[in-house]
C-alpha cells in the first residue's frame, strides 16, 4: 500500500479483529496503518483500541494485564480505565491522584458484524456491510500477509480462492471466484448456492496486511460449517505459500518466514 | 526427594517446573549454573547428564535427561488424574508424541534466538527466526481449528496435557528472540488458557494471567 492511500485509508472503519477472539480478561496486539493497537475488551463488554504504548516508559500494554475495568501496566502498574484511557493510579505515588493529561491515546472503535472495528482518524458514521443486513456472521481464520493491499487485492481477483474437495474422488476442486465490494473489501462465491464469503484487507504496514471474512449467517449445519471454515481457511494458507515462494525473501524484519528449512 | 537441576533462565527447566508445580509434587532444586559459569559442561554435571544440557531429574537415584522425557516420567509418576499424559487411546497418545517432538523443534529455532540475543550463543539468527515462524504458522493454524471445534488444548481431550506445557514455554519467551507473535492469535489465545490451568506458575519474561475476577 503506498504511503498516499495509506493517508487516505485514515478515516475508514477496518476490522482488526474478529469479535470473538477478543477474550475476556486479556488485551489483544494488531496494527492498522502503521499503529501498533492493544485490543481489549472490558468486563461490561465495551471494546477499547488503544495505542500499544504506556504513557509512562512507553511499554507495550499488551504484555500488561486486563483488570476487568482497567489496564494495568506490566512495568511500573500504572493503571489507566476502560472508555477514557485516563490514568487512575500510579503505584509509587498511591496519594496522587494522577493528572487529566495521563491517559492513553485512544481509537475510534466499533463491534459489529462479528468483528472488532477501528480507524486511526475520524471516521463517519459506523461501519456497514449493507449485504449483510443484521444477520449474524460466522468469521473465517484471519491471516497475514506480508505483501501490500492493492496488489493482494490484486491476486485474489486475478486467481480466486481454489478451495480442496472435502472427500476424495468428488471431481475438481472448486474456485471461488472473488470479486470487488468496495474499499479494502471483496466478496467471494463458490457455484453452489450459500457459497458466499466477504473479505476484508486490513493494512496493517505498508507491506503487511490481515485478510480477514466471514460467512453471511446462513443456516448450516456445525459440521458442514467447520468443514467449510477449514477448507477457507487452507485455501487463504496455500495462497500465501504461493505468493511467498513466487519471491525471494528479502532481508528486513518484515520479511515472510520461510517454509522450508526446519526439521519441523 | 526428586532433585531437579535446574536453571532458573531456561525454558527447558521451567516446563518441568511448571508440571511439578501443577501436580503439586514437592522437589529440591539444584541450581546449575548455566551462564555465566557453564557448569553444564563441568565434570561434576557430565556425569549427571553426559550430553551437558538441561533440566536433569534425579528421583531416588534415577537419572534422566531431556525436558520431554523428564514430563513423560513426572506425568506418568505422580499424576493420579491421568490426564497430563493419557494413553487409553493410541491415537491421543501419539498426538501428545507428537507435539513433544514440536517443542524439540521449538529449543532447535525460537529457543536458538533467545540464546543468540541474550547470552551470545552462536547460531544462524535468521534461520532460526524464519524456522520458529514457520512453526508458529503451524501451531496458530492447528489451535485455530481446534478451537472452532471446541477444544482449547493442542490436544483434542478435556484437559490440557504434558504437549501444551512442553510447547510453552519457548512460545512465549519468543520476543526475547526478536520473534514477535503479533501474527498469531490463536497462540496468544492458547498462551492465556495455559497460564490459567490451576497451580501455575511463572519465570522471568513469562508473566501470569490476569484473574478471571
Amino acid at each position: 500500500m503506498s504511503a498516499a492511500s495509506f493517508e487516505m485509508s485514515h478515516d475508514q472503519w477496518f476490522p482488526v479483529a474478529p469479535s470473538r477472539e477478543v477474550d475476556r480478561r486479556a488485551i489483544c496486539q494488531a496494527k492498522l496503518l502503521g499503529q501498533e493497537l492493544a485490543v481489549w475488551r472490558s468486563d461490561d463488554g465495551a471494546v477499547n483500541a488503544w495505542e500499544n504504548r504506556c504513557v509512562h516508559r512507553s511499554v507495550r500494554l499488551t504484555i500488561g494485564l486486563n483488570l476487568g475495568m482497567e489496564v494495568r501496566c506490566p512495568y511500573h502498574g500504572w493503571r489507566y480505565a476502560t472508555g477514557t484511557g485516563q490514568c487512575t493510579r500510579i503505584p509509587a505515588h498511591p496519594n496522587l491522584t494522577p493528572a487529566k493529561s495521563i491517559c492513553i491515546k485512544k481509537f475510534p472503535v466499533q463491534e459489529r458484524y462479528g468483528f472488532v472495528w477501528a480507524a486511526i482518524g475520524n471516521p463517519t458514521g459506523q461501519p456497514e456491510l449493507l449485504e449483510l443486513g443484521n444477520s449474524p456472521t460466522v468469521t473465517l481464520r484471519s491471516l497475514p500477509f506480508h505483501i501490500a493491499a492493492e496488489r493482494l487485492t490484486d491476486i485474489l481477483l486475478e486467481t480466486g480462492l481454489a478451495l480442496e474437495t472435502s472427500g476424495e474422488n468428488t471431481g475438481s476442486s472448486p474456485e471461488w471466484k472473488v470479486s470487488k465490494a468496495g474499499s479494502h473489501k471483496l466478496k467471494a462465491a463458490g457455484s453452489n448456492p450459500g457459497e458466499t464469503a466477504l473479505l476484508f484487507i486490513q493494512p496493517a504496514e505498508p507491506e503487511r496486511v490481515v485478510l480477514h471474512g466471514c460467512l453471511p449467517g446462513a443456516a448450516r449445519s456445525s459440521a458442514n460449517e467447520f468443514d467449510l471454515l477449514r477448507r477457507l481457511s487452507n485455501s487463504m494458507t496455500r495462497l500465501r505459500r504461493r505468493i511467498e515462494s513466487a519471491r525471494a525473501p528479502v532481508g528486513s524484519t518484515a520479511a515472510p518466514p520461510q517454509q522450508s528449512g526446519t526439521t519441523a | 526427594m526428586i532433585r531437579l537441576y535446574d536453571w532458573e533462565l531456561s525454558g527447558n527447566c521451567y516446563k518441568v517446573r511448571l508440571l511439578l508445580a501443577v501436580l503439586g509434587v514437592a522437589y529440591e532444586r539444584r541450581v546449575v549454573d548455566y551462564y555465566p559459569g557453564k557448569e553444564h559442561k563441568s565434570d561434576w554435571f557430565l556425569g549427571i547428564n553426559p550430553l551437558g544440557q538441561l533440566p536433569a531429574l534425579d528421583d531416588g537415584g534415577f537419572l534422566l535427561r531431556d525436558a520431554q522425557a523428564i514430563l513423560v516420567y513426572l506425568a506418568s509418576s505422580y499424576d493420579v488424574s491421568g490426564s497430563w499424559f493419557p494413553r487409553a487411546d493410541p491415537k491421543l497418545t501419539g498426538q501428545i508424541a507428537m507435539w513433544l517432538a514440536f517443542a524439540d523443534s521449538l529449543t532447535a529455532t525460537a529457543s536458538a534466538a533467545r540464546l543468540h540475543d541474550s547470552i551470545g550463543h552462536e547460531a544462524d539468527i535468521e534461520k532460526c527466526r524464519a524456522g520458529a515462524h514457520s512453526l508458529f504458522r503451524v501451531m496458530d493454524e492447528h489451535l485455530w481449528l481446534q478451537d472452532r471445534q471446541g477444544q482449547p488444548w493442542l490436544c483434542p481431550a478435556d484437559r490440557p496435557t504434558i504437549a501444551d506445557i512442553a510447547c510453552f514455554p519457548y512460545v512465549m519467551l519468543s520476543e526475547e528472540g526478536g520473534i514477535p507473535r503479533i501474527d498469531y492469535p490463536a497462540i496468544r489465545r492458547w498462551g492465556e488458557r495455559v497460564k490459567r490451568i490451576p497451580g501455575f506458575v511463572a519465570m522471568p519474561g513469562i508473566l501470569p494471567a490476569a484473574p478471571l475476577g
